[in-house]
């Protein structure tokens, strides 16, 4: 395997240290095999699109978030340095951190009251706001200069060499591009950036595993944004003019069909978007002038349509290597960080009393109690309808009570949302399993230990030391939970290419990674040979020994019983029987409310 | 004040054409379809041959020539509408939201690009062979084909309200936009009515460019940029998915335009706009008349 | 795994489709004509929103370098174009002027927009590369102290103090509302115009922008209505001018109107119509009746062989390629850094008149002439100006 031959140096090619460094080395090169300041001004403007392309890759292709008035940002980075270094005759180094702040605020203003919605609006939000701004710029004639914009900027300077070709700006752009990957690179790489996918696909799963959803939008959006003001206001500099046409709508749209031709949430695919929307548009001038607009679009519909995952889609993050596997027996939860947890002795961890909840007309709830002790394991069976689901929505905080309490280690629940109740070790899986499709099992289950990441944004983006020993201790961490559930042969599979049953462990192993005081599960045998099943049992109270608390609900009565140290039966939003296993199974009412279903 | 009032009648008209088409697409299938817009220019486009030919045909009846003129213009942008989504939208009818908007934009360019390259690229003068006139009401001055396009928005905004209301074929659509799983289970063939939405919307967008390019006498290539945009925020503001919606939203915004203009410096008009957009949608996320849970599907 | 192999073998051969691309834009980067040909670099809006002033203008660039050609090219050089769609958007500009200055070419025409113009001249400057500009009008370039640069078109200031000075001394009015479409030309204008009015002791009563691609004017028309000026004005471009003329006259609005040389032309008395007939027109001199050669060579080709009525932006295009022809003779030489040395120097009797530029490349005598539209739909022309600076 490891002769030098064609298939060792296309799987290096994979590596991205070796298509990126390759890349690297021809983009240092350019300047000096093709002198030409025509080819050089192209690869600034490809730069500069790259740079756009990837920002708002984080914005749509990381967190799914719909913004068609990215191009706004890019003009308020810059006007900032029109206006300042027209006015008060400042640098563009001097612009730079001045607009960096105005793009932030301007993303917090807009992002705070939209980011609580549905992506669509958020869609419909930003589009106006590009409009606003693009009026704005337009009309206040006295500040912006109108339609004519503003120039004679102050030429800027690096070490005393000032920059007004584009040979120079190249290597300014170069370097920010760089930076640019790094960074988003890192942050793909990170809790952040696994939270951000999670939200991109599916928010409900996102939130079960602590995910504030809002507060990481937020930063998406705020992330995407800070990189559009700062390439502003280098592209304000480079073309020595800022004027409104440059911030129209339709560029906004071309960066996002550039981030959607590249791939969504690839930062190679962005990057080579962005380079080949400037590209093709350049080459079109020489070859079809009246036509490009016509062959520019039948372009992008033949990407979208032919490859709808883009160019260069998205692959996994993290990937197991075989290599590391070790032979010392699995370790399933992780002693520190359960010890670490506030472990007092309650009369019981989870109290539920008289709960009740209505959807429309159907009491799906009503005034349910139970309790569940530490290092219990407590089903709940019924009937479908029985409102087993509900019970568990309203514990984990998907839907809200309109009577009764839960109280988790004493403490009442009822003001946090899920994503707090996640924070406390409250876990769950969901009756149709919620797996993050772009990540494959192994960021899957690391995705899971969101809670466990303590570190921001900006450390990520830093590479601070102690961020990536904490991500390397989360992997081994992922790894051993793998491992201890069997999944390591599947570690590099996407969740699609999975069988029902690994599914099924697989969110079981995003539960464990939460660390959790006690584990909610819905239906975990739905779907699994009886083979599974009786392995399934055995891991439970496997996970039990270890001091976690489980919640099952689950039809298979073969499951429940060899598992459970009480059950408690619903039928129709009311308790019938609570209990052990055999005298609820012998109570007339369960009985009855199976048979009459 | 009444005056302009009207004036925002008129123009909201035009808007409420286009929110409908965005707002019943938008409803079955949550695509914000852009590629509409370039219908209504397309619209205007052949209406600016056959209007001329019908006139030929039948001379001495020119509301008769120009009425089937609208009429054929909406027929072939709602055929161009469905092919739209047959090649634009259904291949792709899995991959992410955001994909089939790009596609959507991406035919929109295309046409435009099309109409520039194949017609010209100079504002065109449209003729229409009808008197008229100009008619003193209500304090205010109309000419009739701002009164035929006010009553044609009107008569189409009630047509489909009562397609949908009321027929086999509306009832389909109207499972499909609640819940496309339980429409399967009607028996909804989901993907044809899709199909037919898209055709709706195209000749709504196609009648709405006939109306709008006669009535002021002039089409360009670009005509249905800004007017798009502008339909597409009446469908928010109104609340998308809603056919009451999108004339609420319609009517609305051509009132704020018009009020805006008159009161405030004409140049803001839009800033106004926008900003009534976003604050609505920052107070009332589902615009003025949709309620939240109508929002869950 | 056919997945990965998949994506590694779309990798590669998108970095090759890349690789293609950047070969091309270096080719077509060093492409040029035969080293005999005068190259020639045009700059215009050929698609996108300004695509119908950029293709007009292309069709008259063109004429003129046919008339050059068949004159015998410039100093026995045929003269080539090189064609660049700027889109109207500045960045593209810029793309477009380092693509002339690899391409060798010998002098520049363009670039219609200002705000196209100002980073581009830059570019070009640098590689000394002389850009004869056609219709960028905004005052603020002659500041600029450019070396490299002279205009055809006047200013925008210049001829809206013309029709302020007009409208207050001829038509006798006394108020105005002023309307402009927020671009770039017709915002200077009618800040001008306005200044002017003013300065003249008229009443400005309102001064309001409006979207240009608008249909319905409705709104604003009431608004002037209820104003009841004597004059209204409008700067900027002439599908607007049309719509707002017609919808007044339909509103009942009695008040004059008065437009711009950028309004003139076939288009405007279409989309007018009828309520056209009697309207005012700022104008830089060039109709039917001019007598110029080159005018009429001119207005008769683009008749006949585009189907398009002569316009001043048509005019002042065709005048800048033939002042780049002017200036080789000038200097003896098609180098480009020759024909900037005596650039400013250049004076011939073009299709606008008399052309002749200052030290800063403004025109040194702009003709303007005053144009009413009469019932027949032919422009008369009531006034001429000389206005030397």
């Amino acid at each position: 395997m490891r002769s030098i031959g064609p298939i060792a140096v296309a799987r290096r090619f994979r590596d991205p240290r070796w298509y990126g460094g390759a890349a690297l080395l021809a983009a240092v090169l350019l300047p000096f095999l093709v002198p030409s300041s025509y080819v050089l001004d192209i690869a600034d403007d490809m730069m500069i699109w790259a740079v756009l392309t990837v920002g708002l890759n984080l914005v749509v292709g990381y967190s799914g978030l719909l913004d068609l008035g990215y191009i706004a940002f890019f003009a308020i980075g810059g006007y900032t340095f029109g206006v300042l270094g027209t006015k008060l005759g400042m640098t563009m180094w001097e612009s730079i951190p001045i607009a960096a702040a105005l793009v932030t605020v301007s993303s917090v203003v807009i992002g705070i009251p939209t980011l609580r919605l549905k992506s669509d609006y958020l869609a419909i939000m930003t589009l106006g706001f590009g409009e606003i701004i693009f009026l704005t710029a337009n009309n206040l004639n006295g500040l912006t200069g109108g339609p004519n914009g503003l120039y004679q900027m102050p030429v800027p300077r690096l070490f005393g060499l000032t920059l007004n070709e584009p040979g120079q700006f190249y290597w300014l752009l170069l370097a920010v591009l760089l930076v640019a990957v790094i960074v988003v690179s890192r942050l793909r790489g990170s809790h952040v950036g696994r939270a951000w996918l999670a939200i991109r696909q599916d928010d409900l799963a996102a939130r079960a595993s602590g995910v504030e959803v809002v507060r990481y939008k937020l930063l998406a959006y705020m992330g995407g944004a800070v990189w559009a003001g700062l390439v502003g206001v280098i592209f304000a500099a480079k073309q020595t003019i800022v004027s409104p046409t440059s911030f129209q709508f339709s560029q906004s749209f071309y960066v996002l069909s550039a981030v959607i031709i590249g791939g969504m949430g690839s930062v190679p695919g962005a990057i080579a978007g962005g380079f080949l929307f400037v590209a093709i548009s350049e080459c079109l001038q020489g070859v079809a002038q009246t036509y490009s607009s016509v062959v520019f679009s039948v372009a992008l519909l033949a990407v979208i349509l032919l490859r709808p995952k883009g160019l260069w889609p998205a692959s996994a993050h993290a990937r197991y290597e075989s290599a590391a596997l070790s032979s010392s027996p699995a370790v399933l939860l992780d002693a520190e960080a359960a010890a670490s947890r506030e472990r007092q002795a309650y009369p019981a961890l989870l109290s539920v009393e008289r709960l009740s909840v209505r959807f429309g007309g159907v009491q799906a709830l009503s005034e349910v109690s139970l309790s569940v002790g530490s290092s219990e394991i407590v089903s709940v069976i019924g009937p479908n309808g029985a409102g087993k689901t509900t019970l568990l929505n309203l514990i984990s905080g998907f839907v809200r009570p309109d009577a009764g309490k839960i109280e988790f280690q004493g403490r009442s629940l009822s003001r946090l949302k899920v994503e707090a109740r996640a924070r406390l070790g409250i876990a769950r899986t969901f009756q149709t399993p919620r797996l993050l499709a772009t990540l494959n099992v192994l960021e899957n289950v690391m995705q899971g230990a969101h809670v466990s990441f303590t570190a921001g944004a900006l450390s990520v983006a830093l590479g601070l030391s102690a961020q990536r020993r904490r991500e390397r201790a989360r992997r081994e961490r992922a790894i051993e939970i793998l491992r201890a559930l069997d999944l390591l042969p599947v570690a590099n599979s996407l969740p699609t290419q999975l069988s029902y049953g690994d599914e099924r462990r697989c969110e079981i192993a995003r539960c464990l990674a939460l660390e959790p005081l006690i584990i909610l599960l819905d239906e975990p045998a739905a779907g699994m040979s009886a083979k599974e099943t009786d392995d399934l049992g055995e891991l439970l109270l496997r996970v039990r020994s270890l001091g976690v608390t489980l919640l099952l609900i689950d039809h298979d009565m073969s499951l429940v019983g060899k598992v459970s140290d009480r059950v408690v039966a619903l039928d129709r939003g009311t308790q019938v029987a609570a209990g052990s296993v055999e005298a609820v199974l012998r109570d007339p009412a369960v009985v009855q409310s199976y048979l009459g279903g | 004040m009444l005056q302009e009032l009207l004036n925002g009648i008129v123009v909201g008209a035009s808007y409420t054409l286009l929110a409908l088409g965005f707002s019943i697409v938008y409803g079955l299938i949550r695509l914000i379809n852009f590629a509409q817009v370039s219908l209504y220019t397309l619209g205007a486009y052949l209406a600016l041959y056959l209007t001329p030919l019908f006139a030929s045909w039948l001379p001495g009846h020119g509301w008769v020539a120009f009425s089937l003129s609208v009429a054929v213009c909406g027929l072939l942008t709602g055929l161009v509408g469905v092919l739209v989504a047959a090649f634009a939208w259904w291949p792709i009818r899995r991959a992410p939201t955001i994909s089939m908007l790009v596609s959507s934009l991406a035919v929109l360019i295309l046409i435009e690009a099309l109409i520039e390259v194949v017609v010209s690229p100079l504002p065109m003068v449209v003729k229409v062979p009808v008197d008229n006139r100009v008619h003193e009401a209500l304090g205010g001055h109309y000419s009739s084909l701002q009164a035929a396009m006010l009553v044609g928005g009107v008569a189409l905004t009630f047509l489909l309200y009562n397609f949908i209301r009321f027929t086999k074929f509306g009832r389909a659509i109207r499972a499909t936009a609640s819940n496309v799983d339980s429409a399967v289970v009607l028996g909804v063939n989901v993907t044809s009515t899709t199909f037919v939405v898209f055709g709706i919307a195209g000749a709504l967008a196609g009648v709405s460019g006939v109306l709008v390019s006669s009535t002021y006498g002039v089409a360009s290539f670009t005509m249905g940029e800004i007017v798009g945009l502008k339909g597409f925020t009446a469908a928010v503001l109104g609340g998308m998915g809603s056919v009451w919606g999108a004339v609420v939203g319609g009517f609305t915004l051509g009132i704020i335009e018009s009020m805006s203009t008159f009161l405030l410096p004409s140049q803001w008009t839009a800033v106004v706009a926008f900003g009534i957009l976003i604050l609505v949608l920052a107070f009332r996320p589902t615009g003025l008349l949709r309620t939240r849970a109508s929002d869950r599907a | 795994m056919k997945n990965t192999k998949d994506r590694r073998a779309f990798a590669l051969s998108l970095g090759a489709l890349l690789a293609v691309l950047l070969a091309g834009i270096g080719l077509a980067g060093c492409s040029s004509g035969s080293g005999n040909d005068f190259v020639l670099g045009i700059g215009l809006p050929l698609t996108g929103s300004n695509a119908s002033y950029g293709v007009a203008s292309m069709d008259s660039d063109q004429l003129a370098v046919d008339y050059l050609n068949a004159h015998g090219g410039i100093l026995g050089h045929p003269v080539k174009i090189v064609k660049w769609d700027t889109k109207a958007d500045p960045a593209t500009g810029v793309a477009g002027a380092q693509s002339f200055v690899s391409q060798h070419v010998n002098a520049v025409v363009g670039f219609f927009n200002s705000d196209v113009t100002v980073p581009a001249i830059r570019i070009l400057e640098q590689a000394n590369v002389p850009l004869f500009g056609d219709n960028p009008s905004t005052p603020q370039l002659a500041s600029l102290h450019l070396t490299n640069f002279v205009r055809v078109t006047g200013d925008d200031a210049l001829e809206g103090v013309i029709q302020a000075q007009f409208a207050i001394q001829k038509l006798k009015v006394k108020s105005v509302v002023a309307i402009d479409d927020q671009e770039a030309f017709g915002e200077a204008f009618a800040q001008a115009f306005v200044d002017e009015f003013k300065k003249d002791g008229g009443t400005v009563l309102d001064h309001e922008g409006v979207d240009p691609t608008a249909n319905d004017y409705s709104a604003i028309l009431s608004k002037i209505a209820s104003l009841k000026p004597d004059l209204f004005e409008f700067s900027g471009f002439y599908q607007p001018a049309g719509l707002l003329v017609k919808q007044a006259r339909q509103m009942g609005i009695k008040s004059i109107f008065i437009t711009d040389s950028a309004v003139y032309g076939d288009k405007y008395l279409g989309i007018a119509g009828p309520a056209g007939v009697g309207t005012y027109l700022t104008n830089v001199p060039l109709s039917q009746e001019s007598d110029t050669p080159l005018s009429k060579y001119l207005t008769d080709n683009l008749q006949s062989k585009y189907g398009i009525k002569a316009d001043g932006i048509d005019a002042n295009t065709f005048d800048a390629v033939i002042a780049v022809s002017y200036a080789a003779q000038l200097a003896n030489s098609i180098a480009p850094a020759d024909l900037i040395k005596v650039m400013h120097d250049v004076k011939f009797q073009g299709a606008t008149g008399d052309v002749s530029f200052l030290a800063d490349g403004d025109r040194a005598q702009v003709d303007y002439t005053v144009v009413e539209v009469m019932p027949d739909n032919s422009y008369k022309t009531l006034e001429e100006f000389k206005e030397i600076l």
